[in-house]
Order: structure tokens, then C-alpha cells, then sequence
């Protein structure tokens, strides 16, 4: 079977500074995968590679999916928009008609505990409710894959735990291909299959589920798949 | 709680305001006393003139003809000038080739356009329009480029990432986000736009208020002049708030 996401020795530069160096691994469909390393490591990189907001300098980036959900470090909801029609415009962009986006953004957006807040503008909302809002925004269009970059790392703990558990709670209802991209392996281990650490050189290997990874991203375990299957 | 925009607004400033109205009218009625009638009309004498004017037909059809061209003017020119400052905003290439056309139109002397039009389409409404709109449409040219220059990357990266068609993006993102600097630079472009207009008429109508001051210098009547005045500062009050502000309103409703 052709996996979701496929790296073929992909090279990303920029300028002089070669960020990802010859990266090739493969994602199965519905595998959860927990991306670790260093801040300013690249791992925002592959992700944007992932969602085809970056082109590769080198190298082959194949991803099969129709839909691709992103919630970002910062919620990115469109200030002069209300919680609902936020959550309603990729919906909108995908075709749906309004009356059908806009039943459909309620309901998940009752499910994730906004009832309350859907005229509500991102500026009356608290920091821990904009990236529900985004977590919502994300799984509303229906994600093949889903791609999280630190989502809860500015939250307080409370709040990390609230939204971790709902968004386990989501991906129980509507599984995806989930990329999860973190510098805290012990937020990724709960819920990943597999544990990917992106060293400093701009390569990936493999790191325990059960152990943290040294702190210089160095491998405990390698074996990442060079190449794509066909 | 929610509370209307009379009491959110600061007494002080409402205060400050009104005492600058005061100073103004003080400095009128104190330079039409220092002066010759015929130089500086008083408070009094302008509203009293703008009180018998007020019934005449003759203001009517000057003040709506000049109402309309204003309007068309700055309809022409503002959508002439957002529409592609948009397309220059989204597109560098474009920009660039509009960057020669651009320098020329905000460096021309206004003066020069009111000779050219008037060579090229005579007396008239069309004129005016015409002149109106060249002058405006920079201004919100450059505005709304500048507008879109700025709008926040991370919003855009997401419309990338979920799809927004072209229409979505600058119906949902780009006009929102240009909505601020643009509502200033329309402040400006009103003021410009009833300027203009009446410089136009008064070089090269047969009707309208600019027509109308020319007559009022040849007859000498200063007061009829200054009420005329007014009428235009009032026109700049009505396109302000009630054609401005609304749409301002509308698109900040979210920052209330």
C-alpha cells in the first residue's frame, strides 16, 4: 500500500543554510507519528513540506491525501471572523455549500465545548480556546493527514492536558495520518506510534517510545526507511 | 456589558474638540471684524446668506450636480484604485509594471490633469469625473498595495493551506486586513475628491458649486462665497459619516 507521506531524499535549503539533508521516510496511513528536536531544528520545515506550503530544494515529497488538517503553534484564526465562521471557511473552500459547512462546523465545534462561543469574535476568546477553535478548524475539513506543530506549547499545563485529551478523544471519532511535531517527547508519547527525532545534521532517526532521546537528538534506535515503496 | 460609542467616547476629547470648534469661529468673527466685508464675510452674515440660499432651487441644482460628480469621482477612482492595488498587491510582476504609471500619477500637478481633461473632453460633467477620478485613484492605489504588503503571513500560509479560492482570499482576508490604513487614506481621498471637483467646475463647468463661487466672485458676494464654503465642508461631513463610516463600521465591528 502507498504510504501517506513519503520523503525521497529531500533536500530543503535556504540560502546557504541546508536545513533538511537528504530525508527519506515513509508514513503509513493512520500511523501517528511524534517528530522530536531541538527548537529551529526544521521540524516546522517538514511539516510545511508536508502540507505543500514549501517546495523541496531536492528530492521528491509525495503525500496522499485529499484533505490536510494544520494546527499551527499560534491559532492563525482570522481576527474579524466569529469562532464559527472560522470554522467554516475551509468548508466554504472546499465547496461546501453554507448552510451544510455552517451545520457542519456546530457540531464539531458543540463536540470540542464551543457551543457558547460561536459568534464570538478571537479577541474575547482566551488563548487556550483559539487553538480549540484552530483543533477544530483542523478536523472539520475531514483530514487524511493531520499535521499539529507545538499546538499547546505557550498553554499551561491544565489546559495542554484539556486539549491533548480532546484531541485523542477526536482522532478516536475521525482517524487521520497524524505528524506531531513537539520538543517535549514526553506530549508526542502518549499518543504516537512512532517516535522521529530530527538531528542537528538535518537527518531523521528513530527514537524509543519508552525512553526520552538524549538531549543532543542523538540516535537510541535507527532503522528510518530510506526509500519510498512504490 | 455592552455600552453605545457616546459614552465610550472620552469626555475630554469630546471637550477638546468643541473648544477647537469655538477657537475656530472666535478667530472668523474676530478677523471679519478686522477686515472689510468684501475680504471676510462674518459668522453671521455667511449663515444668514446660507439661510436664504438654502430654499433656492439654484442651490439645489448646483449642490446635487456637484454631489453626483463628487460621488461618481470618487466611485471611479476608489474602485479603479483598489481593484488594482489589489492586483498589484497579490501579483509583483504587476506591480512592478504599474510602479512607472503610479510615480507619474502621484506626481502629477493637479493642475496639469484639469488643463488635459479639459482639452480632452471640453466643459462638463465628464471633465470633472474624469479629473476627480485620476486624482484619487493613486492615492488609493498606493494605499491599498501598501494595505496588502502587511497583511499578517501567517494568515496567508493558512488560506494557502486550506484552499481559499482568490475571490475567498480578498473578500475573508485581504480587504478586512487592509480595512484600516484604507478607511485613512479615504478620509483623504473625500477631502481631495470634493476639492478637486469644485477646482474643476470652477476652471471648466457651466453648473455645479465650484461654477457657483465663480459667480460669487464676479457679483462680489462674499457672504454668498463663505456659505458656499460651508456647503462643501458639509459634503465632506455627509460622505464621511454617512458613506465611510458605515463600511468602516462594518468591517470593524469585530474591534468593538
Amino acid at each position: 500500500m502507498t504510504p501517506a507521506v513519503c520523503f525521497d531524499a529531500v533536500v530543503k535549503r535556504y540560502g546557504s543554510r541546508e536545513v533538511l539533508s537528504g530525508l527519506a521516510f515513509e508514513i503509513q496511513h493512520r500511523e501517528i507519528v511524534g517528530l522530536l528536536g531541538r527548537s529551529g531544528i526544521g521540524k516546522t520545515t517538514l511539516l510545511k513540506l508536508v502540507a505543500g506550503l514549501e517546495k523541496p530544494t531536492r528530492g521528491k515529497v509525495r503525500v496522499q491525501a485529499r484533505r490536510i488538517g494544520y494546527v499551527f503553534q499560534e491559532p492563525r484564526l482570522l481576527p474579524w471572523k466569529t469562532t464559527l465562521e472560522n470554522v467554516t471557511l475551509p468548508l466554504r473552500a472546499a465547496g461546501l455549500r453554507l448552510n451544510e459547512a455552517v451545520e457542519r462546523a456546530t457540531r464539531l465545534l458543540a463536540a470540542m465545548g464551543l457551543s457558547e462561543f460561536l459568534q464570538s469574535y478571537p479577541s474575547q476568546l482566551s488563548g487556550g480556546m483559539c487553538q480549540r477553535v484552530s483543533l477544530a478548524r483542523a478536523f472539520t475539513v475531514g483530514p487524511d493527514i493531520l499535521l499539529l506543530d507545538e499546538p499547546f506549547s505557550s498553554l499551561d499545563i491544565e489546559m495542554k492536558n484539556e486539549l491533548q485529551a480532546m484531541l485523542v478523544e477526536r482522532l478516536a471519532v475521525q482517524p487521520a495520518t497524524v505528524l506531531y511535531v513537539s520538543h517535549a517527547p514526553e506530549e508526542v508519547r502518549q499518543i504516537a506510534d512512532r517516535l522521529l527525532t530530527l538531528t542537528a545534521a538535518g537527518t531523521l532517526v528513530e527514537a524509543s517510545l519508552q525512553n526520552t532521546p538524549r538531549p543532543d537528538g542523538k540516535p537510541e534506535r535507527s532503522g528510518v526507511r530510506a526509500s519510498c515503496s512504490a | 456589558m455592552k455600552q453605545t460609542r457616546l459614552f465610550t467616547t472620552p469626555f475630554r476629547d469630546r471637550l477638546f474638540t468643541a473648544l477647537g470648534l469655538l477657537l475656530l469661529l472666535g478667530g472668523w468673527q474676530l478677523l471679519s471684524f478686522l477686515t472689510h466685508d468684501i475680504l471676510v464675510a462674518s459668522p453671521a452674515q455667511t449663515v444668514a446668506s446660507l439661510w436664504d440660499m438654502l430654499s433656492t432651487a439654484y442651490f439645489r441644482e448646483h449642490s446635487l450636480v456637484t454631489l453626483k460628480r463628487i460621488f461618481i469621482g470618487i466611485l471611479f477612482g476608489g474602485m479603479g484604485g483598489f481593484v488594482l492595488g489589489v492586483t498589484a498587491g497579490l501579483n509583483r510582476d504587476i506591480r512592478n509594471l504599474l510602479n512607472p504609471l503610479r510615480w507619474i500619477m502621484l506626481s502629477i500637478s493637479p493642475v496639469v490633469v484639469v488643463v488635459l481633461a479639459m482639452l480632452w473632453f471640453g466643459m462638463g460633467s465628464t471633465m470633472v469625473i474624469f479629473i476627480a477620478s485620476v486624482l484619487i485613484m493613486p492615492i488609493v492605489y498606493v494605499n491599498t498595495v501598501k494595505g496588502i504588503e502587511m497583511v499578517d503571513t501567517t494568515l496567508v500560509e493558512m488560506a494557502q493551506l486550506y484552499r481559499f479560492s482568490l475571490f475567498m482570499r480578498i473578500r475573508d482576508l485581504y480587504t478586512p486586513a487592509i480595512i484600516g490604513p484604507l478607511s485613512a487614506a479615504m478620509v483623504l481621498v473625500i477631502c481631495m475628491g470634493v476639492r478637486v471637483v469644485l477646482l474643476a467646475e470652477l476652471m471648466g463647468a457651466n453648473d455645479g458649486i465650484g461654477y457657483a463661487v465663480g459667480t460669487t466672485r464676479t457679483d462680489l458676494d462674499t457672504p454668498r462665497l463663505f456659505a458656499w464654503i460651508l456647503v462643501s465642508l458639509a459634503m465632506v461631513s455627509v460622505l464621511e459619516f454617512c458613506l465611510l463610516r458605515p463600511v468602516e463600521k462594518h468591517f470593524r465591528k469585530w474591534q468593538s
